[in-house]
Protein backbone atom coordinates (compact mmCIF):
# COMPACT_ATOMS: atom_id res chain seq x y z
CA UNK A 1 0.00 0.00 0.00
CA UNK A 2 1.76 3.28 -0.96
CA UNK A 3 0.62 6.77 0.61
CA UNK A 4 0.29 9.93 -1.04
CA UNK A 5 3.47 11.70 0.42
CA UNK A 6 5.88 8.39 -0.11
CA UNK A 7 5.45 8.70 -4.24
CA UNK A 8 6.63 5.53 -5.49
CA UNK A 9 8.79 4.29 -2.61
CA UNK A 10 8.23 1.60 -0.62
CA UNK A 11 6.35 1.30 2.55
CA UNK A 12 8.82 0.94 4.80
CA UNK A 13 6.79 0.64 7.98
CA UNK A 14 4.71 -1.87 6.80
CA UNK A 15 8.24 -3.59 6.00
CA UNK A 16 9.30 -2.82 9.39
CA UNK A 17 6.15 -4.45 10.54
CA UNK A 18 6.82 -7.53 8.68
CA UNK A 19 10.20 -7.55 10.24
CA UNK A 20 8.96 -7.47 13.50
CA UNK A 21 5.50 -10.09 13.40
CA UNK A 22 7.07 -12.03 10.68
CA UNK A 23 10.53 -11.81 11.04
CA UNK A 24 10.42 -11.57 6.94
CA UNK A 25 13.97 -11.54 5.73
CA UNK A 26 12.89 -10.62 2.36
CA UNK A 27 11.27 -7.30 3.89
CA UNK A 28 14.46 -6.76 6.14
CA UNK A 29 16.85 -6.95 3.36
CA UNK A 30 14.75 -3.98 1.47
CA UNK A 31 14.91 -2.06 4.77
CA UNK A 32 18.70 -2.71 4.60
CA UNK A 33 19.21 -1.43 1.33
CA UNK A 34 17.33 1.50 2.01
CA UNK A 35 18.22 2.66 5.04
CA UNK A 36 21.51 1.10 6.17
CA UNK A 37 23.09 3.97 3.18
CA UNK A 38 21.18 6.69 4.76
CA UNK A 39 22.45 5.56 8.33
CA UNK A 40 26.15 5.46 7.08
CA UNK A 41 25.59 9.01 5.25
CA UNK A 42 23.78 10.33 8.51
CA UNK A 43 26.81 9.09 10.38
CA UNK A 44 29.54 10.79 8.45
CA UNK A 45 27.89 14.05 8.33
CA UNK A 46 28.73 13.93 11.96
CA UNK A 47 32.58 13.55 10.79
CA UNK A 48 32.53 9.46 11.33
CA UNK A 49 35.47 8.21 9.02
CA UNK A 50 33.91 5.76 6.53
CA UNK A 51 34.86 2.44 8.07
CA UNK A 52 33.08 3.31 11.44
CA UNK A 53 30.16 4.87 10.14
CA UNK A 54 29.74 1.41 7.92
CA UNK A 55 30.33 -0.50 10.86
CA UNK A 56 27.40 1.36 12.91
CA UNK A 57 25.36 1.30 10.25
CA UNK A 58 25.67 -2.16 10.21
CA UNK A 59 24.92 -2.29 13.70
CA UNK A 60 22.36 -0.47 13.48
CA UNK A 61 20.32 -2.69 11.03
CA UNK A 62 21.13 -5.91 12.95
CA UNK A 63 19.63 -3.84 16.32
CA UNK A 64 16.29 -3.32 13.84
CA UNK A 65 16.54 -7.21 12.98
CA UNK A 66 16.28 -7.77 16.62
CA UNK A 67 13.17 -4.62 18.35
CA UNK A 68 11.05 -5.04 15.21
CA UNK A 69 8.67 -6.93 17.19
CA UNK A 70 8.64 -3.62 19.33
CA UNK A 71 8.05 -1.28 16.41
CA UNK A 72 4.29 0.43 15.94
CA UNK A 73 3.51 1.79 12.73
CA UNK A 74 0.61 3.78 14.81
CA UNK A 75 3.26 5.45 17.50
CA UNK A 76 6.24 6.31 14.87
CA UNK A 77 7.40 6.65 11.26
CA UNK A 78 9.83 3.66 10.32
CA UNK A 79 12.09 6.39 9.46
CA UNK A 80 11.88 8.18 13.10
CA UNK A 81 12.18 4.38 14.83
CA UNK A 82 15.14 3.32 12.89
CA UNK A 83 16.70 7.10 13.74
CA UNK A 84 16.70 6.36 17.34
CA UNK A 85 18.40 2.87 17.30
CA UNK A 86 21.66 4.66 14.80
CA UNK A 87 21.38 7.72 17.52
CA UNK A 88 22.05 4.88 20.14
CA UNK A 89 24.50 3.15 18.62
CA UNK A 90 26.32 6.32 17.77
CA UNK A 91 26.25 7.16 21.54
CA UNK A 92 27.11 3.71 22.32
CA UNK A 93 30.64 3.91 20.02
CA UNK A 94 31.62 7.20 20.16
CA UNK A 95 31.23 8.37 23.76
CA UNK A 96 32.06 4.86 24.81
CA UNK A 97 29.19 4.26 26.96
CA UNK A 98 25.90 2.55 27.12
CA UNK A 99 23.12 4.43 25.61
CA UNK A 100 20.27 5.40 28.28
CA UNK A 101 17.57 4.57 26.38
CA UNK A 102 13.66 4.83 26.08
CA UNK A 103 12.01 2.20 23.61
CA UNK A 104 9.41 4.65 23.30
CA UNK A 105 7.50 2.29 21.39
CA UNK A 106 7.39 -0.13 24.18
CA UNK A 107 6.84 1.84 26.89
CA UNK A 108 3.90 0.88 29.23
CA UNK A 109 1.41 4.09 30.24
CA UNK A 110 2.52 4.38 33.73
CA UNK A 111 0.53 7.48 35.00
CA UNK A 112 -1.92 10.26 33.30
CA UNK A 113 -3.49 7.73 31.34
CA UNK A 114 -6.20 10.49 30.85
CA UNK A 115 -3.69 12.96 29.27
CA UNK A 116 -4.15 13.76 25.77
CA UNK A 117 -2.70 10.70 23.44
CA UNK A 118 -0.51 11.14 20.44
CA UNK A 119 -2.52 11.26 17.52
CA UNK A 120 -2.66 7.59 16.88
CA UNK A 121 -4.35 7.71 13.64
CA UNK A 122 -2.04 10.37 12.08
CA UNK A 123 0.25 8.54 9.41
CA UNK A 124 3.56 8.90 11.03
CA UNK A 125 5.37 9.24 7.95
CA UNK A 126 3.74 11.81 6.58
CA UNK A 127 3.53 13.78 9.99
CA UNK A 128 7.73 13.31 10.19
CA UNK A 129 7.69 15.03 6.48
CA UNK A 130 5.09 17.57 7.30
CA UNK A 131 7.68 18.60 10.49
CA UNK A 132 10.97 18.35 7.71
CA UNK A 133 8.89 20.88 5.63
CA UNK A 134 8.52 23.01 8.46
CA UNK A 135 12.59 23.05 9.27
CA UNK A 136 12.88 24.38 5.58
CA UNK A 137 10.62 27.71 6.39
CA UNK A 138 12.73 28.61 9.30
CA UNK A 139 15.21 31.14 9.67
CA UNK A 140 18.85 30.07 8.63
CA UNK A 141 20.09 30.74 11.74
CA UNK A 142 17.48 28.38 13.63
CA UNK A 143 17.72 25.42 11.08
CA UNK A 144 21.57 25.28 10.98
CA UNK A 145 21.37 24.99 14.34
CA UNK A 146 18.76 21.85 14.66
CA UNK A 147 20.44 20.10 11.98
CA UNK A 148 24.15 20.60 13.33
CA UNK A 149 22.63 19.17 16.80
CA UNK A 150 21.31 16.18 15.05
CA UNK A 151 24.62 15.43 12.64
CA UNK A 152 27.41 16.28 14.30
CA UNK A 153 26.75 14.88 17.56
CA UNK A 154 27.90 18.13 19.21
CA UNK A 155 26.26 19.25 22.77
CA UNK A 156 25.01 22.78 23.04
CA UNK A 157 28.15 24.02 24.56
CA UNK A 158 30.11 22.54 22.04
CA UNK A 159 27.91 24.42 19.59
CA UNK A 160 28.50 27.24 20.89
CA UNK A 161 32.11 26.81 21.40
CA UNK A 162 32.60 25.86 17.68
CA UNK A 163 30.49 28.38 16.23
CA UNK A 164 30.90 31.65 18.59
CA UNK A 165 27.44 32.09 19.33
CA UNK A 166 26.68 32.02 22.89
CA UNK A 167 25.28 29.19 24.72
CA UNK A 168 22.57 30.99 25.92
CA UNK A 169 21.62 31.89 21.91
CA UNK A 170 22.31 28.58 20.83
CA UNK A 171 19.28 27.22 22.86
CA UNK A 172 16.72 29.94 23.01
CA UNK A 173 17.72 29.73 19.11
CA UNK A 174 17.07 26.45 18.94
CA UNK A 175 13.98 26.80 21.21
CA UNK A 176 12.09 29.28 18.69
CA UNK A 177 12.82 26.70 15.73
CA UNK A 178 11.09 24.16 17.43
CA UNK A 179 8.20 26.12 18.50
CA UNK A 180 7.80 27.33 14.98
CA UNK A 181 7.66 24.04 13.80
CA UNK A 182 5.70 22.64 16.62
CA UNK A 183 3.05 25.10 15.35
CA UNK A 184 3.04 23.79 12.01
CA UNK A 185 2.93 20.05 13.18
CA UNK A 186 -0.52 18.20 12.53
CA UNK A 187 -0.28 16.85 16.03
CA UNK A 188 0.10 20.65 17.95
CA UNK A 189 -2.93 20.45 19.50
CA UNK A 190 -0.72 17.80 21.64
CA UNK A 191 1.59 21.21 23.35
CA UNK A 192 -0.49 23.28 23.88
CA UNK B 1 3.78 20.74 35.01
CA UNK B 2 7.11 20.31 34.00
CA UNK B 3 6.75 22.49 30.62
CA UNK B 4 5.90 25.71 31.81
CA UNK B 5 8.31 27.93 33.94
CA UNK B 6 7.92 31.45 34.78
CA UNK B 7 11.39 32.37 34.34
CA UNK B 8 11.81 32.41 30.45
CA UNK B 9 15.68 31.04 30.69
CA UNK B 10 14.36 28.00 32.52
CA UNK B 11 12.08 27.22 29.82
CA UNK B 12 14.57 28.08 27.43
CA UNK B 13 17.13 25.24 29.57
CA UNK B 14 13.95 22.77 29.72
CA UNK B 15 13.51 22.76 26.01
CA UNK B 16 17.36 22.67 25.68
CA UNK B 17 16.99 19.14 28.02
CA UNK B 18 14.08 17.51 25.17
CA UNK B 19 15.73 18.30 22.59
CA UNK B 20 18.99 17.38 23.34
CA UNK B 21 17.97 14.20 24.57
CA UNK B 22 16.62 13.69 21.08
CA UNK B 23 19.13 14.59 19.25
CA UNK B 24 21.68 12.18 21.80
CA UNK B 25 24.00 15.36 22.43
CA UNK B 26 22.95 15.55 26.65
CA UNK B 27 25.83 14.00 28.64
CA UNK B 28 25.15 10.67 30.60
CA UNK B 29 23.21 12.51 33.63
CA UNK B 30 21.52 14.66 31.51
CA UNK B 31 20.44 11.63 29.54
CA UNK B 32 19.23 9.80 32.17
CA UNK B 33 17.38 12.29 33.87
CA UNK B 34 15.04 12.83 31.14
CA UNK B 35 15.05 9.94 29.89
CA UNK B 36 13.18 9.33 32.98
CA UNK B 37 11.29 11.81 32.65
CA UNK B 38 9.96 10.67 29.54
CA UNK B 39 9.21 7.21 30.91
CA UNK B 40 6.68 9.11 33.23
CA UNK B 41 5.06 11.39 31.34
CA UNK B 42 2.93 10.62 28.05
CA UNK B 43 2.77 14.43 27.28
CA UNK B 44 6.14 14.70 27.06
CA UNK B 45 6.59 11.23 25.43
CA UNK B 46 4.42 12.68 22.72
CA UNK B 47 7.07 15.98 22.35
CA UNK B 48 9.79 13.68 22.47
CA UNK B 49 8.60 11.52 19.60
CA UNK B 50 8.18 14.51 17.52
CA UNK B 51 11.65 15.68 18.07
CA UNK B 52 12.71 12.01 17.28
CA UNK B 53 10.53 12.56 14.31
CA UNK B 54 12.53 15.07 12.70
CA UNK B 55 15.50 13.16 13.30
CA UNK B 56 14.55 10.39 11.26
CA UNK B 57 13.14 12.78 8.44
CA UNK B 58 16.75 14.41 8.38
CA UNK B 59 17.79 10.42 7.75
CA UNK B 60 14.88 9.83 5.28
CA UNK B 61 15.38 13.33 2.97
CA UNK B 62 18.52 14.86 3.76
CA UNK B 63 20.94 11.62 4.11
CA UNK B 64 21.88 10.88 0.27
CA UNK B 65 22.29 7.02 0.66
CA UNK B 66 25.90 6.04 0.71
CA UNK B 67 27.03 2.65 -0.17
CA UNK B 68 27.95 -0.25 2.23
CA UNK B 69 30.99 -2.00 1.62
CA UNK B 70 30.03 -5.08 -0.66
CA UNK B 71 29.67 -8.17 2.05
CA UNK B 72 27.83 -5.64 4.82
CA UNK B 73 24.45 -6.83 4.13
CA UNK B 74 25.52 -10.87 4.16
CA UNK B 75 27.60 -10.15 6.98
CA UNK B 76 24.64 -8.95 8.72
CA UNK B 77 22.45 -11.80 7.82
CA UNK B 78 24.93 -13.55 9.18
CA UNK B 79 24.93 -12.35 12.36
CA UNK B 80 21.14 -13.11 12.16
CA UNK B 81 21.48 -15.95 11.73
CA UNK B 82 24.04 -17.46 14.07
CA UNK B 83 21.95 -14.92 17.49
CA UNK B 84 19.86 -16.70 20.00
CA UNK B 85 16.44 -15.47 20.90
CA UNK B 86 17.98 -12.63 23.39
CA UNK B 87 17.10 -13.50 26.66
CA UNK B 88 14.43 -11.71 28.92
CA UNK B 89 15.01 -8.55 30.26
CA UNK B 90 16.27 -9.08 34.01
CA UNK B 91 13.82 -8.20 36.42
CA UNK B 92 14.94 -5.50 38.63
CA UNK B 93 13.45 -6.55 41.93
CA UNK B 94 13.97 -5.60 46.11
CA UNK B 95 14.22 -2.26 45.89
CA UNK B 96 13.36 -0.63 48.98
CA UNK B 97 9.99 1.10 48.98
CA UNK B 98 11.60 4.60 48.10
CA UNK B 99 12.24 3.02 44.87
CA UNK B 100 9.44 1.44 44.28
CA UNK B 101 7.69 1.91 41.21
CA UNK B 102 10.83 3.85 39.21
CA UNK B 103 10.85 3.98 35.77
CA UNK B 104 12.14 0.92 34.41
CA UNK B 105 14.85 2.38 32.68
CA UNK B 106 16.47 3.93 36.02
CA UNK B 107 16.10 0.63 37.96
CA UNK B 108 17.91 -0.94 35.08
CA UNK B 109 20.84 1.72 34.86
CA UNK B 110 21.24 1.29 38.48
CA UNK B 111 21.25 -2.59 38.14
CA UNK B 112 23.62 -2.02 35.03
CA UNK B 113 26.17 0.26 36.84
CA UNK B 114 25.99 -2.21 39.79
CA UNK B 115 24.95 0.68 42.44
CA UNK B 116 25.27 -0.55 45.72
CA UNK B 117 22.07 1.57 46.59
CA UNK B 118 23.83 2.51 49.99
CA UNK B 119 22.57 5.56 51.36
CA UNK B 120 24.91 8.55 52.72
CA UNK B 121 23.31 10.64 55.32
CA UNK B 122 23.48 14.37 53.50
CA UNK B 123 21.71 16.37 56.63
CA UNK B 124 18.46 15.79 59.28
CA UNK B 125 15.78 14.22 57.10
CA UNK B 126 18.01 13.37 53.75
CA UNK B 127 20.29 11.12 52.60
CA UNK B 128 21.62 10.73 49.24
CA UNK B 129 23.16 8.07 46.91
CA UNK B 130 25.29 9.41 44.29
CA UNK B 131 24.84 7.07 40.72
CA UNK B 132 28.39 6.94 38.97
CA UNK B 133 28.58 8.58 35.88
CA UNK B 134 31.16 9.06 33.21
CA UNK B 135 30.89 12.78 32.79
CA UNK B 136 32.84 16.13 33.58
CA UNK B 137 29.92 18.05 33.50
CA UNK B 138 27.24 16.48 35.53
CA UNK B 139 26.81 14.17 38.75
CA UNK B 140 23.40 12.57 39.56
CA UNK B 141 22.34 11.26 43.06
CA UNK B 142 19.16 10.19 44.37
CA UNK B 143 17.92 11.90 47.17
CA UNK B 144 15.29 10.85 49.66
CA UNK B 145 13.76 13.04 52.09
CA UNK B 146 11.50 12.06 55.34
CA UNK B 147 8.06 13.62 55.31
CA UNK B 148 7.95 17.36 56.01
CA UNK B 149 11.92 17.71 55.81
CA UNK B 150 12.86 20.88 55.06
CA UNK B 151 16.10 21.28 52.47
CA UNK B 152 19.03 23.86 54.23
CA UNK B 153 19.65 26.39 52.47
CA UNK B 154 22.44 25.30 49.77
CA UNK B 155 23.92 26.43 46.93
CA UNK B 156 24.62 24.32 43.84
CA UNK B 157 26.52 24.51 39.87
CA UNK B 158 24.52 26.50 37.23
CA UNK B 159 21.49 24.46 36.89
CA UNK B 160 20.05 21.53 38.87
CA UNK B 161 17.42 19.34 37.60
CA UNK B 162 15.22 17.31 39.78
CA UNK B 163 12.75 14.81 39.11
CA UNK B 164 10.37 13.76 41.38
CA UNK B 165 10.03 9.87 41.52
CA UNK B 166 7.76 9.18 44.49
CA UNK B 167 5.96 10.99 46.73
CA UNK B 168 5.93 15.03 46.20
CA UNK B 169 7.96 18.07 47.18
CA UNK B 170 6.64 22.19 47.28
CA UNK B 171 8.35 25.36 47.74
CA UNK B 172 8.04 29.32 47.20
CA UNK B 173 7.11 28.83 43.18
CA UNK B 174 4.92 25.49 43.64
CA UNK B 175 3.96 21.62 44.44
CA UNK B 176 5.84 18.97 42.39
CA UNK B 177 4.69 15.20 42.07
CA UNK B 178 5.86 12.34 40.48
CA UNK B 179 7.24 11.94 36.95
CA UNK B 180 7.32 16.27 37.72
CA UNK B 181 10.59 17.91 36.25
CA UNK B 182 11.85 20.78 37.71
CA UNK B 183 14.62 22.65 37.10
CA UNK B 184 15.95 25.54 38.89
CA UNK B 185 19.16 27.96 38.43
CA UNK B 186 22.08 29.41 41.42
CA UNK B 187 20.20 32.43 41.54
CA UNK B 188 16.65 30.66 42.36
CA UNK B 189 16.51 30.66 46.51
CA UNK B 190 13.60 28.44 47.84
CA UNK B 191 13.58 25.75 50.88
CA UNK B 192 12.21 22.95 49.09
CA UNK B 193 9.53 20.72 51.77
CA UNK B 194 8.81 17.25 51.42
CA UNK B 195 5.15 16.18 51.27
CA UNK B 196 4.47 15.61 54.52
CA UNK B 197 2.76 12.06 54.20
CA UNK B 198 5.13 10.19 52.11
CA UNK B 199 8.07 12.12 52.26
CA UNK B 200 9.64 12.49 48.46
CA UNK B 201 12.34 10.66 46.72
CA UNK B 202 13.92 12.23 43.69
CA UNK B 203 16.76 11.77 40.83
CA UNK B 204 18.81 14.95 40.72
CA UNK B 205 21.03 16.18 38.61
CA UNK B 206 23.39 18.79 38.91
CA UNK B 207 26.57 20.90 36.86
CA UNK B 208 30.03 20.45 38.19
CA UNK B 209 31.18 24.21 38.62
CA UNK B 210 32.09 24.99 34.78
CA UNK B 211 35.95 24.68 34.88
CA UNK B 212 37.93 26.63 32.06
CA UNK B 213 40.04 24.44 30.48
CA UNK B 214 42.33 27.34 28.89
CA UNK B 215 42.36 25.35 25.53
Amino acid sequence: MLSPTSGDTPDMEALLSDVGRNKNKESFIALFNHFAPRIKSFLMKGGANEAVADELAQETMLNVWHKAEGYDRKKSAASTWIYTIARNKRIDALRKRKATHIDLDALPILEDENSPSPARETQMHEEAHTLFQALGTLPQEQAELIRKAFYDDKSHQEIADETGIPLGTVKSRIRLGLERMRQQSTIQELWS
Amino acid sequence: MSAHYKDDLLETEYQSLLFGYAAGILDEAQTLIVAAHVAMSPRVRSLMALYENLGGSLIAHECEPVSLCESALDSVLAKIEAAHESAAKPAYQNLESALENIPEILASYLQEQECTLEWQNMFPGFEAMEIAMNCKRSQAHIIKADPDAITPQHTHGALEITLVLNGAYEDESGHYKRGDMVLSSENHHHTPKACSQMGCTSLMVSSRPYILTGK
